[in-house]
């Protein structure tokens, strides 16, 4: 029997329930957004009794699939107020779908916030127990501390930003080597998860097998998946994702004149590469000790993009320098100090904040004077400030679009009160549409049409121009809908985008383990079926086209060095939901 | 006629760097005048293949592209990332 867990937070109840049919076939971003449409009220306040967080591993997490160790969480945000899901890739993914649970759901409040509870999952059952003892503690000793008792368990959890119910919390996994550094960071799911009382779950390792109908079929499409993945000059060993991570984008787009500097200002920057993914590899491997490249965010991985990066000594600063923290911490503040950006991340991690978000904010508070440009000192204090729970703190740790409003600020790079990520929409059209038009407020990773405007994967096309973008942000977000709900890594598609084999193992994966009969073209209709159910439940939250519209200043001020704006038309971007 | 450019070779296309190896310096090159990309392939002896992006100018161009004087050209093998 499919089945799903449910925890109410109000009564300290934990039931197993039937999975109901019509999620059989679903799994990670399919089943959250199924969950939160269905049975999330759309007007509830996002801190309430009625807000509901659901954790969901993919449809082939837990099995020997390459790259997809991935968890979707979700709920209605307390960042944007719309429907939320946030992915991560961490062994908890893996083991959380082993149990046979295909979704947590946890509901309800307690009364009174003097405690703080674990929900743990292991061969004896599933119950609540009670973790006062980590409360408002930092999410690395959080992890050492609960590890003590749970030694075969892996993590969710959150830092005391959770807690404190800020709005830029995230939601922290542990990674293979117990580092509280993998997260589901966006749209403060962690602030849900904090309002619930519910400071951490344990999830026991391999309690039991991912079951699959047809294991022929699933063997086929792996072994056509691992060539496409081994095969790809990007997702290969040795390939540019395992040798430099995602921060060698930071020198690409520098050059394409899409790398955001300065607070939106400016799309080039003179520090890139001191900060790019080059410099990053450069230093992890002179300075040797406990620094590596080619780092997994779960066991299985082949892509392998993650790292840990070291300071002076060889000793261990952070785990990991990806391209969003290092651009967010780095050139959106015009910082061109590896150390310092490696720093910031890990204050990020232990107390529990997305690094996106945090440098997005930060951004803002340079621009209302809190801060110079370039002054990374200043930023790590006022990211101390977080921590402390300052009144100062509160401010910066409810996100930019707060933050901007509370010091008067105009130039606010946020759509739906969610921060841009690391690429300029007056330089990349189509990524611009994404972030705009996705229910998920700005995100990259919801269509990632940077592959074919910039990296020439999947296609070739004009960055600068806005024709036929809102076309392709469409089959892009469709797309991805499809593959955050089968629990692969983003990052396979970047194969699967140029290699038809590996797309049709793929598929086959998927099929071999639900019994389904899915085709490649059918997928992108199932993406487009979560997509409606997203935008839907916005709907009902109040949203409407006025929300689906970039930053004022985007249209007005002209970026360096291209000198536009975007100019993608109102009617186009309304134009991505035509179908 | 030759034009003078400046060239920038990243991650590993830096092996390629014609005066130091590895290095992360732009260098300036001289060409003969109507030379398109494909040539600065060519004459740094980059197999074709390993380019997949290139930027002039800091905007993204084919490798058919012609250099003009002073072309700021930036070259890149696969990359990608999130
Ligand atoms: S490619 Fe990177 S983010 Fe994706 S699963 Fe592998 S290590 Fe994790």
């Amino acid at each position: 029997m499919a089945k799903f867990l449910r925890v109410d937070m109000s009564s300290l109840e934990v039931k197993e329930e039937k999975l109901p049919e019509k999620y059989r076939k679903m799994g990670g971003r399919g089943l959250t957004s199924g969950f939160v449409l269905d049975e999330v009220k759309p007007d509830c306040h996002p801190l309430g009794k009625n807000n509901k967080l659901i954790f969901a591993p993919g449809m082939v997490t837990g099995t020997s699939a390459p790259s997809s160790g991935r968890i979707s969480v979700g709920g209605k945000s307390p960042l944007t107020g719309g429907i939320k899901e946030s992915n991560a890739g961490t062994p908890f993914a893996q083991n959380l779908a082993r149990s046979g649970y295909k979704a947590i759901v946890i509901e309800g409040k307690p009364e009174n916030d003097d405690k703080c509870w674990m929900l743990v999952l292991d061969s004896e059952g599933a119950r609540l127990e009670e973790a006062t003892v980590c409360k408002e503690k930092k999410t690395g000793a959080t992890v050492n501390t609960l590890k003590e008792a749970y030694d075969n368990h892996d993590f969710a959890l959150i830092g005391p930003a959770g807690e404190w119910k800020m709005a830029m919390a995230g939601i922290c996994f542990n990674d293979p080597e117990y580092r509280a550094s993998r997260y589901s960071g966006r749209g403060g799911l962690g602030a849900v998860m904090g309002s619930k009382g519910l400071k951490a779950i344990a999830v026991e390792k391999k309690m039991g097998k991912v079951e699959i109908e047809n294991e022929d079929l699933f063997k086929q499409g792996q072994r056509k998946l691992v060539k496409g993945l081994r095969n790809h000059d990007v997702t290969k060993p040795g390939g540019t994702l395992n040798s430099y991570g995602t921060a060698a984008l930071i020198n690409v787009l520098d050059q394409a004149g899409g790398l955001p500097t300065n607070n939106f200002s400016s799309g080039t920057f003179e520090g890139a590469e001191k900060t790019s993914g080059e410099t990053l590899a450069e230093t992890v491997e002179k300075r040797g000790g406990k620094g590596m490249m080619g780092h997994s965010c779960h066991p299985g991985c082949i892509i392998q993009c993650s790292n840990v990066y070291p300071d002076e000594d060889g000793e261990e600063l952070v785990s990991c320098v990806e391209y969003e923290s290092d651009w967010s911490l780095g050139a959106n503040l015009g910082i061109d100090n590896l150390d310092k950006i490696a720093e910031m991340i890990n204050i990020c991690n232990e107390v529990g904040v997305d690094t996106i978000e945090a440098g997005v904010m930060l951004g803002v508070a340079m621009e209302a004077g809190l801060a110079e440009f370039g002054d990374a000192d200043k930023a790590i204090e006022l990211l101390e400030e977080i921590c402390e729970n300052s009144a100062l703190g509160r401010v910066l740790g409810n996100g930019a679009s707060f933050t901007g409003k509370a010091y008067g600020v105009t130039r606010v790079p946020t759509v739906k009160d969610q921060g841009m990520p690391a690429y300029e929409p007056r330089a990349v059209k189509g990524i611009g549409i994404t972030y705009i038009t996705t229910p998920m407020g700005a995100d990259h990773t919801a269509g990632y049409t940077i592959a074919p405007e910039i990296l020439s994967v999947g296609g070739e096309l004009d960055p600068l121009s806005p024709e036929g973008k809102a076309e392709l942000s469409r089959a892009y977000q469709a797309t991805t809908a499809f593959v955050d709900s089968s629990g692969y890594c983003l990052f396979t598609t970047f194969a699967l985008l140029d290699d038809e084999e590996a797309m049709e193992g793929m598929v086959e994966t998927v099929n071999g383990v639900l019994g389904t009969d899915y085709t490649a073209e059918e997928i992108v209709e199932e993406g487009k079926e979560i997509l409606k159910k997203e935008r839907e439940f916005n709907k009902r939250a109040g949203f409407t086209k006025a929300d689906d519209r970039p930053p004022e200043f985007m249209r007005e001020e002209k970026l360096p060095p291209h000198n536009g704006v975007f100019d993608v038309t109102d009617e186009e971007l309304d134009s991505v939901w035509d179908f | 006629m030759v034009i003078t450019i400046e060239v920038k070779l990243y991650a590993n296309l830096r092996e390629f760097h014609p005066e130091e190896p590895e290095s992360k310096e732009s260098f300036q090159y001289e060409m003969p005048a109507g030379s398109t990309l494909d040539d600065l392939y060519q004459e740094l002896e980059i197999p074709e293949d390993h380019v997949k992006m290139n930027f002039v100018n800091n905007v993204k161009k084919s490798s058919g592209y012609e250099l003009q004087e002073k072309d700021k050209v930036a070259l890149f093998p696969p990359i990608a990332g999130g």
